[in-house]
C-alpha cells in the first residue's frame, strides 16, 4: 500500500462529490422501488444504476481512506458517481417534461 | 422512453469500446502533449464538468426559449462547453497541442447511435424535424411527415467515421494534429444546416440558439485548422 498525500482542499471537494453521489443512489434508490413493480424495464435500469452507484462509492472511499492511488484519480471516478452517470442514467433527451410534475420515470 | 435509454446505454458502450479500439490500434496512452498521470485525471475531469454543465445548461435554455418547461439535455452544448473548458485548460497548463483527436472516435459513434435513439423517442424528445412532403418524411405520431433529422446526423457521423478510420492509417500526422478541428467542423457543420429543419425558436434572426453555438465552433475550427497549418507543415 503506497502513501500518497492528499491536499485538504481537495479532500474536501472529493468528500463533497461523495456526498452528492449518495444523493443521486438515494434519488434512484426512490425511482428503483417506485418502478419495480409497475415499469420492470425502468426497474431494471434504476437498479443497475443504483449499483454502478454503490461500487463506485464503495470503491473510491476506500481506496481514500488506505490513501493508495493518487486523488486526482479518485476525483475523476466520483466526479463520473456525482454527475457524469445521473446525466446518463436520465436517458433522453427531455430529463423533466414539466418542472411541476416531478421528473419522469416510468418508461 | 425506455427505448430511448436503452439506446443510449447501447451509445454509450458502443463509444466506449471505439474509443478503447483505436486507442489501443494506433497505440494513443493519452491525449497528445498531457504526459503527467494527474494531468491526464484533471483533464478529463475538467472535460466531464464542462460537458455535464453545458449539456444541461444549454439544453434547458433551448427548450425554455422554444417555450417548454423542463429540464433537457443537448450534445451540442455538451460539446460546446467541454471544448471550451478544455481550452481553458490547456492554456493554463501550457499545453499547446492539439489533445482531442483521443476522443473524436468515441465521441462520433456515441453520436451516430445516440442519434438513433432520439429517433425512436419520437415527439416526446423534442429533437423532431418540421414537416416536409419527402418520401422520406416520418410520422412521429402527430400526423404529420417529418424531416428524420436524427438520422441525418446519424448518417453523417457513420461517413466522418468511415473517413477518420480509413484516412488515419495513411495520414496519422495529419489527424493527430488538425483531425479533432476537422470533426469539430463537420460536426458544427452539419448540425448548423440540420437545425434550419427543427422547430425551435429563433434566438438571432435566422439561427436558433443551437445554431449561434454551431457558428462559434466553426470558428473556433476555422481559426484552430488555420494555427495548426502551419506546424503541421
Amino acid at each position: 500500500m503506497s502513501e500518497n498525500t492528499y491536499s485538504i482542499g481537495l479532500s474536501l471537494l472529493f468528500w463533497l462529490l461523495w456526498v452528492v453521489g449518495l444523493l443521486v443512489l438515494l434519488l434512484f434508490g426512490f425511482f428503483l422501488l417506485a418502478t419495480v413493480v409497475d415499469a420492470p424495464v425502468m426497474g431494471v435500469w434504476n437498479g443497475l444504476v443504483v449499483l454502478a452507484e454503490i461500487f463506485v462509492l464503495f470503491k473510491t472511499a476506500r481506496h481514500f481512506v488506505r490513501k493508495d492511488l493518487p486523488l486526482s484519480k479518485l476525483l475523476l471516478w466520483i466526479a463520473l458517481a456525482a454527475v457524469g452517470l445521473p446525466l446518463v442514467a436520465f436517458g433522453g433527451c427531455l430529463l423533466l417534461d414539466d418542472l411541476q410534475f416531478g421528473l419522469r420515470f416510468a418508461g | 422512453m425506455t427505448l430511448h435509454l436503452i439506446v443510449d446505454l447501447l451509445a454509450l458502450i458502443s463509444g466506449v469500446l471505439m474509443s478503447i479500439w483505436f486507442r489501443r490500434q494506433y497505440g494513443l496512452e493519452r491525449p497528445r502533449g498531457i504526459n503527467q498521470e494527474a494531468q491526464h485525471h484533471y483533464y478529463l475531469l475538467v472535460l466531464l464538468l464542462g460537458l455535464v454543465a453545458g449539456s444541461l445548461l444549454l439544453g434547458t435554455l433551448n427548450l425554455r426559449l422554444s417555450g417548454q418547461a423542463g429540464l433537457a439535455k443537448s450534445m451540442l452544448g455538451g460539446v460546446f462547453a467541454a471544448i471550451v473548458a478544455a481550452e481553458i485548460f490547456k492554456y493554463f497548463a501550457g499545453i499547446r497541442q492539439s489533445t482531442g483527436l483521443y476522443f473524436v472516435p468515441g465521441l462520433v459513434v456515441l453520436i451516430a447511435v445516440g442519434r438513433i435513439g432520439c429517433f425512436f423517442a419520437g415527439l416526446d424528445d423534442f429533437t423532431y424535424g418540421i414537416e416536409t412532403q419527402l418520401p422520406w418524411g416520418v410520422d412521429f405520431g402527430d400526423g404529420l411527415k417529418r424531416h428524420p433529422v436524427q438520422l441525418y446526423e446519424t448518417f453523417v457521423m457513420f461517413a466522418f467515421l468511415g473517413v477518420l478510420l480509413i484516412g488515419y492509417p495513411k495520414h496519422p500526422a495529419f489527424w493527430q494534429a488538425q483531425g479533432f478541428y476537422v470533426f469539430v467542423l463537420v460536426y458544427a457543420g452539419q448540425r448548423l444546416i440540420w437545425e434550419f429543419l427543427k422547430p425551435y425558436s429563433i434566438v438571432l434572426p435566422p439561427f436558433n440558439l443551437f445554431q449561434l453555438l454551431c457558428l462559434g465552433l466553426l470558428g473556433y475550427a476555422v481559426v484552430m485548422l488555420l494555427k495548426t497549418r502551419k506546424a503541421y507543415g
